[in-house]
Order: structure tokens, then C-alpha cells, then sequence
């Protein structure tokens, strides 16, 4: 199946098929989810408005750590099998990850402001989260310090694995010290502790964000192979020469 | 929230909240942007190659 739609052609063949429905999705959950989050859903009782910042910081942090595990996943696919298309999505994921995670930076700091006292502090959470953006970027600029794109593929692909130690890290950082953050209330084993009213705009943002990142995930790999190509035209003319 | 003003000023916290969507849609937005325009600039330079080469290979 993976080695299927690994050929360029039919990846972007089927890529175009599915472009317009994750888009669609993604409009309809978007439109949804902001109506409910900014429009109709309760005010908290402790946070008053600023529990509306909740439904953009959490799926957000949420994207940030599912775009990097993609991103190793892709890295560790590309380096054991030489899968040309692995290589390609985890480049391309990369950027996605990165606005995901300072999006989660920033927001997490503008709820931090008026519910804390304070913009930022360096906790367990909120620093793992910050070397996470750091990894993001460790691996764009690496990935381009190379006039080798192989090389360039290969050391940044390393990064990455090792970079994914940080994952886990992140995720129990809350139960493992003392921190300001709290700790989930979503996933977790005895369920999650937000009422319906707020936890139905918290998922359609969630999906909002995971369709916003497949869509333009697709858009971006497409992109790449077309510069691939590019790339290798160029090689050929400059031979032919 | 029954009347516009408190939509828009959400009491003391319209300062934080509107911020985080506003900052959110810059990015993710800009981001959409900057693809779809890399991906056309892209495409035009392959069409390019590709035509230039076509007509190499039509006059030899």
C-alpha cells in the first residue's frame, strides 16, 4: 500500500482527489468551531472569558506534538527504507509543526498573563515545549546546511529521532514535577474532566487543525516533488551541455 | 453574552482572547499563503523546463 502511493504520479494524482474534501472538512469544522468557542459556548466559572484562548491553545499543542511524532516516524521510514516520499512529508511537515508549536507558545502565554500573573515561566511544561519549537527549527536549518540534499535529508532525519525523547517528556512533564501548567483534563485514563458544552468546540477545533495540517501537508509534498523535478531537469540540461 | 459589547470586550479578558485567534489566523493563514505561492511559482518553473526541453528535442 505505502509503496503504491509512493510513485510521485500517483501520489499526486490522489493527492488532488482528496485536496478539495479535506478543505471542505476543514471549512465546515473551522466555521463550527469558532462560532461555538467565541459565540456559544459557557464562560468558565473560575476563568471567566479567557477559557475561550483554551480552544486554540489545545488542539494547537495537541498538532504540535502529532506533526513532530509524523515528522519522526517519516524521518525513521526514510532513513531504514530509503522511501523517497517519507523523506519528502517529513520536509514538509516541518513548517506546520513549527507555526503549531509557537502558536501553542503564544497563546499558552497570553492565558498565562491573566490567569497566572505571568507571561512565562520555566517549568517543566512550558520549557519542553520550547526546546520542541528548537527542534523544529534545528531541523529546517540543518536540513538546508548542506549543498548535498542527501546529507542534508540524513542528518536532519537523525535530529529528529533523537529530538523525539522530548515527546514523551512533554506529555508527562506535568505528572512527572511540580509545575504551573495544569495537568490533562482531556486525555487521560478516567476521562476527561471539561464539560460538553466546552469539550464539543475543543474537538471541532481539534479536527479543524488536524485537517488544516493533512491538507496542507499534501499541498506542500506536492510542491516538493515538483521542485525534485525541477532539481532533476536541471541536472539533466546542465549534463547535456 | 446577550449584546455585541460584550462579544467584542469579553468583560476585562477581550485583551487576551482576541489576540490568540488574531495571532492564530495570521499564521495559519500566512503560512496557507506562502505555500500555495511557492507551489505556483514552482509549477511555472517546471512547466518552463519542460517546455524549453520539448522544443530542444522538436528542433534536433
Amino acid at each position: 500500500m505505502l509503496h503504491y502511493f509512493a510513485n510521485p504520479t500517483r501520489f499526486q494524482r490522489l493527492s488532488r482527489r482528496v485536496e478539495p474534501w479535506l478543505l471542505a472538512g476543514m471549512i465546515v469544522c473551522f466555521a463550527a468551531g469558532l462560532y461555538l468557542a467565541l459565540f456559544s459556548s459557557p464562560v468558565d466559572y473560575q476563568q471567566g472569558h479567557t477559557v475561550r484562548i483554551m480552544y486554540i491553545h489545545v488542539p494547537a499543542a495537541w498538532m504540535a506534538l502529532f506533526c513532530y511524532t509524523a515528522m519522526a516516524v517519516s524521518a525513521a521510514v526514510a532513513l531504514i527504507w530509503k522511501h523517497a516520499l517519507a523523506d519528502v512529508a517529513a520536509k514538509a511537515t516541518a513548517p506546520i509543526g513549527a507555526a503549531f508549536t509557537f502558536l501553542a507558545l503564544v497563546t499558552g502565554s497570553l492565558w498565562g498573563k491573566p490567569m497566572w500573573g505571568t507571561w512565562w515561566v520555566w517549568d517543566a511544561r512550558l520549557t519542553s515545549v520550547l526546546v520542541l519549537f528548537f527542534l523544529y527549527l534545528g531541523y529546517m536549518a540543518l536540513r538546508d546546511a548542506f549543498d548535498e540534499p542527501g546529507r542534508g535529508a540524513r542528518a536532519s532525519a537523525i535530529l529528529v529521532l533523537v529530538g523525539f525523547v522530548n515527546v514523551p517528556i512533554i506529555k508527562f512533564s506535568v505528572d512527572w514535577w511540580n509545575t504551573l501548567h495544569q495537568p490533562s483534563s482531556v486525555l487521560r485514563m478516567q476521562g476527561p474532566t471539561i464539560h460538553p458544552d466546552m469539550l464539543t468546540p475543543l474537538f471541532l477545533m481539534a479536527a479543524a487543525f488536524q485537517l488544516y495540517y493533512f491538507w496542507l501537508l499534501l499541498v506542500r509534498i506536492r510542491r516538493e516533488l515538483m521542485a525534485n523535478r525541477v532539481r532533476a531537469l536541471r541536472h539533466r540540461q546542465a549534463a547535456a551541455e | 453574552m446577550n449584546n455585541t459589547d460584550s462579544i467584542l470586550s469579553m468583560t476585562k479578558h477581550g485583551a487576551y482572547v482576541w489576540p490568540s485567534y488574531i495571532i492564530a489566523a495570521v499564521l495559519l493563514i500566512g503560512l496557507v499563503v506562502l505555500s500555495l505561492r511557492a507551489l505556483r511559482k514552482t509549477r511555472d518553473e517546471l512547466h518552463n523546463i519542460e517546455a524549453a526541453m520539448q522544443k530542444e528535442s522538436d528542433e534536433t
